[in-house]
């Protein structure tokens, strides 16, 4: 979502809203320094009552100017394009003062005193995470008369963030064992009207005038007087695309940590996940081949529901990215039971971390049945310090377990690209 | 199997079990297996409202102005311990009767003060003024802040005014004090309590005026 996304939301919390109140501490200072001027006074002790009284001519000149009504809440509005990194969000405070709150899951609670300025205030944050990012929640407090009163709390909710993952370029994608269509920059076996040459032959009805080649008709078309004039055409191999299936499997979302595999720990988004870094992976393949002039597909292991078809073009490549960038395992995926029915002859793209057999189980069945596959592995390189003993032991077996996945791809005749470098 | 080997196996139950299978399903959290970050490091939400003072700042500040009060104005081991305590209390949780808390034990200390009126007193008692005011406001400037949140000049601006007149107003007493150390007749004492009851009708109960 941009800054020209959706409209701010807010919701403001209905008790005490649109009325000033005491606030606590600046109402039991004013009990003890009116307590104190009065002993003073009682005692006889002029000190105390020269001690308290700028308290008490504070709180008297603070309670009694006038004040407006509690004014409406602050505005927050995020700034530039959602890109992974960091993240600035504008906050413009009300008149007055303002106490603030600001909370994102996984971050620690920020809160600052702020007045009404020409510059807004700015909050920032980092985060190398894609897809949906929790909105962040600003809890303001309006304040007035210097600190002796405050109104209820206002919440106001930012536009939520949707960061699209960073594309990089990519090379290598295996050569296409079917084509089809009449355009595109695969050269087909078939005649057509491509641009590399497949022969010169006599002209035939359906071949076209402006293909007829004049130097080499010159040359043999008109020499042997007993031969009618024989026209000489240019014949061309057909321009075909290739259809490239990216298969993003979004049901893993591990880190670097391997203690935090099964979870149970809060959010920290500083650190990308396998699940970014398949996002990264899948959306450059996307772009890469749609810039090579190929037809792309989108099929998500962890969304049930219908692939993208296949489609070129860059409003295709922003519906597969779009797609891309919202994916994410809902609830309990069932097993795999066969691989998605793709289309024929395409080359498919597996983008997975392959901790188990679904995603390598489906990369070997679409080799065995002609496609040419790309196997993407984007787990992380793994933290086993940390462990226990046994959980080593543990973590290592599974380990050795993906290894030997991603062995038997190679065996099978599958490239194994390692998409992590960052 | 030994004893090593059962822990081994009961390990790998447990992590197998979260990342492959739990009844028969590969476990994923909400939305994922696992959701994989490391916590070494600590992520931050920042807020830059231009010029600011650290609220840290402001509570050292409240720290150096309130020990200054509770030294000049206690005269036993007990007073000080007790100032700087109820001090400490009133720092790390600015909010509440903490505050007013430290304010009593300080008023209390200086009326079992008993000193003669010289020039060391009259300067004392400007430092206590100004401290005890200054601890006040940079206490109530902290409440319900964190210790690194910010505090913009502007609202340090928009309170200056106040201050400023309120010490002047405490400073002028002071003086009056040094002058006068003892209230002279019963009148004045009278007319002083009256004072006290106008300037508490004032705080307490005051008509709170709107502006539309």
């Amino acid at each position: 979502m941009s800054s020209s996304g959706p409209p701010d939301r807010t919701a403001s919390t209905a008790p005490g809203a649109g009325s000033w109140f005491e606030i606590r501490s600046a109402s039991a200072l004013g009990v003890v320094a009116l307590g104190l001027l009065l002993a003073g006074v009682v005692v006889g002790r002029p000190v105390v009552v020269a001690v308290v009284a700028p308290l008490l001519v504070a709180a008297v000149v603070a309670r009694r100017r006038s004040v407006a009504r509690p004014p409406g809440p602050p505005t927050l509005r995020a700034t530039g394009a959602p890109r992974p990194g960091e993240h600035v969000t504008r906050l413009v405070p009300p008149p007055g003062e303002t106490r603030v709150r600001l909370s994102l899951p996984g971050y620690p609670e920020a809160t600052a005193l702020l007045a009404a300025d020409p510059t807004p205030a700015t909050v920032t944050f980092e985060s190398a995470r894609t897809g949906d990012l929790a909105p962040l929640r600003l809890d303001a407090v309006p304040v007035a008369a210097d600190g002796e009163l405050e109104s209820a709390p206002v919440t106001v909710v930012a536009p939520a963030l949707v960061v699209e993952p960073i594309r990089l370029p990519v090379s290598g994608l295996p050569a296409p064992h079917h084509l089809v269509g009449s355009t595109g920059t695969h050269r087909s076996r078939r005649r057509g009207e491509g641009e590399d040459l497949l022969d010169i032959a006599p002209f035939a009805p359906g071949d076209r005038l402006r293909n007829v080649d004049w130097r080499v008709t010159a040359r043999r078309g008109t020499t042997d007087p007993r031969l009618g004039t024989r026209l000489w055409v240019r014949r061309h191999h057909a321009d075909a695309e290739a259809v490239v299936v990216v298969v993003l499997d979004s049901r893993d979302d591990v880190g670097i940590d391997v203690r935090t595999w099964a979870g149970g720990t809060g959010d920290v988004l500083t650190q990308p996940t396998s699940l970014d870094v398949a996002r990264q992976a899948a959306a450059s393949y996307a772009q890469a081949s749609i810039e090579r002039g190929d037809r792309v597909a989108f099929v998500d292991l962890g969304h049930r529901g219908r692939p993208l078809r296949p489609g070129a073009g860059r409003r295709h490549l922003d519906r597969i990215v779009q797609a891309i960038t919202r994916s994410r395992a809902v609830g309990e995926p069932g097993r795999l039971v066969r691989a998605p029915q793709v289309t024929a002859g395409a080359i498919i793209v597996v983008v997975s971390t392959f901790l188990d057999d679904d995603a390598a189980t489906a990369a070997a069945d679409w080799s065995r049945a002609g496609h040419p596959v790309v196997a993407v592995d984007v787990l992380p390189p793994t933290h086993l310090g940390s462990l226990s003993g046994p959980e080593q032991v543990a973590a290592r077996l599974v380990l050795a377990e993906r290894t030997q996945r991603l062995r038997e791809l190679r065996a099978a005749g599958i490239g194994v690209e390692r998409w992590w470098t960052a | 199997m030994d004893r090593v080997s059962l822990d081994v196996r009961g390990a790998l139950t447990g992590l197998l079990d979260r990342l492959r299978r739990r009844g028969g399903e590969t476990p994923r959290r909400g939305a994922g297996r696992g959701h994989g970050e490391t916590s070494s490091e600590e992520p931050e939400l920042r807020i830059d409202v231009g010029p600011a003072v650290s609220v840290g700042t402001l509570r050292a500040l409240a720290v150096v102005a309130g020990a200054a009060a509770v030294l000049l104005t206690a005269t036993t081991v007990t007073g000080w311990v007790l100032g700087l305590v109820a001090l400490a209390l009133a720092v790390v949780r600015p909010r509440g009767a903490l505050p007013a808390f430290w304010l009593g034990v300080v008023g209390l200390a200086l009326l079992l003060q008993d000193e003669r009126p010289t020039v060391w007193l009259a300067l004392s008692t400007a430092l206590t003024v100004l401290a005890v005011h200054v601890t006040c406001v940079a206490l109530r400037l902290t409440e319900n802040l964190g210790p690194r949140a910010p505090v913009a000049v502007a609202v340090l601006r928009r309170r200056w005014p106040t201050f400023w007149r309120a010490q002047l107003v405490g400073q002028a007493l002071g003086l009056v004090a040094w002058v006068v150390p003892e209230l002279p007749g019963a009148w004045v004492t009278a007319a002083a309590v009256l004072g006290v009851g106008v300037l508490g009708w004032l705080l307490l109960v005051p008509p709170r005026r709107v502006a539309q």
